[in-house]
């Protein structure tokens, strides 16, 4: 090799080229076409994996804020129906007090006025009876200071004059005191 | 410098070869290229095995963060340019593992080394480049036409049409020049360091880690990236029709 003219010079190829080529060539047809495919495929299968786990968390996190603002809403609209139920029910029972205060005055007052003048007629039919009697008890009484005899008509119709004549001032007086 | 030379003989070109129908042949790289080869063959089986969609284990990872990457730079281009994909995939992984083949200590003292990077070999660059840009301006015409083609080499000003002619020539030159330089420089310094007197620097199976270290994790993968953009670059211009 050394005698050869060009031997020597390490620049420039000899056969070899061509068999490396070729040896090249081979493992090239062999990467292309054994290798990068499945390789490939695995790189892309992962590539969707991951975007279909982005895409699901995505979705599910979408999911969960529709859930809490639903949830919110529901909350909202419960809280919202409570206090209009309270306030109803506050309304209500300041209906019914009212009511119950008012039925309390009226039966208040009628048992008052029953009273009152179950009262007065009673304190009528008293003054009735001791006038009635006081007439019996003065004619009496006049009976023993003047001695028997006296004309029972004539002078019980002088007692009854007398007594007449008293009631007014009576009446008066008792009337001052029912007020 | 030329002490230097004297004192220790760096030679490149020396490979294992064989004659095949007359023609020289690099055994030693071809068996790094094969190894590379079944390397990642035997990866993408494993990877075919314990392919998933759920969570992916290293390998995956590995696998789809390359993926990943290439996929984002192709995207500008349209579903036109997907099948740009694979073979900015496959030349990233290729070349990464070939110029990994480096840090397996395969020299021994007196001999070839057994494993030699096949980047850093002007056969395996060459062969990449020529067939990227092959493929580039194939597409050129695929996807603008002829006309748009030709025409393209004229824009923005017909009298730009030599330096447009240097540039297409220049692209594969430098795109397997450039991996080939950085790979050969690596294997030339593993050479010389372990040329060095041990009690120059640090011991020398020191240096010679420290240096696969550099080389392995810092040069090896930036010039595998490098290599796979820039064929994206040339792929995007040709199947958009513009610089």
């Amino acid at each position: 090799m050394a005698n050869h003219p060009l031997g020597s010079i390490f620049l420039l190829p000899n056969f070899t080229f061509v068999l490396e080529l070729i040896g090249f060539l081979l493992v090239l047809g062999f990467v292309a076409k054994y290798v990068l495919p499945p390789l490939r495929k695995a790189m892309e299968a992962r590539e969707a994996h991951i975007r279909g786990a982005i895409e699901a968390a995505e979705a599910a996190r979408r999911e969960a804020a529709e859930t809490a603002a639903r949830r919110r809403e529901a909350l909202e609209a419960a809280r919202s129906e409570a206090r209009q139920i309270v306030d109803q029910a506050a309304e209500t029972a300041d209906q019914l007090r009212e009511e119950g205060r008012r039925r309390g005055q009226e039966e208040y007052e009628r048992l008052l006025a029953a009273a009152q003048s179950e009262i007065d007629l009673e304190r009528q039919r008293a003054r009735d009876e001791v006038m009635s009697e006081l007439g019996d008890l003065v004619l009496r009484a006049a009976e023993r200071v003047i001695g028997s005899g006296l004309d029972d008509s004539r002078h019980r119709a002088l007692v009854d004059e007398a007594i007449a004549a008293a009631r007014p001032s009576g009446d008066r007086q008792g009337g001052g005191e029912s007020d | 410098m030329n002490s230097l030379l004297l004192a220790f003989t760096v030679n490149p070109s020396a490979h294992i070869t064989a004659k095949v129908f007359g023609l020289t042949v690099n055994v030693d790289d071809l068996v790094s290229v094969a190894v590379a080869g079944l390397i990642i063959v035997a990866l993408g089986l494993v990877l075919r095995a314990k392919v998933t969609s759920g969570v992916p284990g290293k390998l995956q990872l590995a696998f789809e963060s390359i993926v990943g990457f290439v996929e984002d730079q192709v995207r500008p281009m349209g579903e036109g340019g997907r099948f740009v994909v694979p073979i900015a995939v496959t030349l990233f992984i290729f070349i990464l593992i070939a110029n990994w083949l480096e840090m397996f200590p395969t020299t021994y003292p007196g001999h070839h080394q057994l494993l030699p990077a096949p980047t850093g070999d002007i056969n395996m660059p060459a062969a990449l480049a020529i067939l990227v840009i092959v493929l580039v301006h194939i597409t050129w015409v695929q996807k603008n036409g002829f006309k748009a083609y030709i025409r393209h080499y004229f824009k923005p000003y017909a009298a730009l049409f030599p330096i447009n002619l240097v540039e297409e020539i220049a692209k594969p030159l430098t795109l397997a020049l450039r991996l080939f330089g950085n790979i050969f420089a690596g294997s030339i310094m593993l050479v010389l360091i372990s040329f060095f007197p041990a009690q120059l620097v640090l011991p020398i199976p020191a240096l010679d880690l420290v240096w696969k270290l550099f080389d392995g994790l810092f040069v090896g993968p930036v010039q595998a990236f490098i290599f796979s953009l820039l064929t994206i670059l040339y792929f995007d211009a040709a199947v958009t029709g513009g610089h």
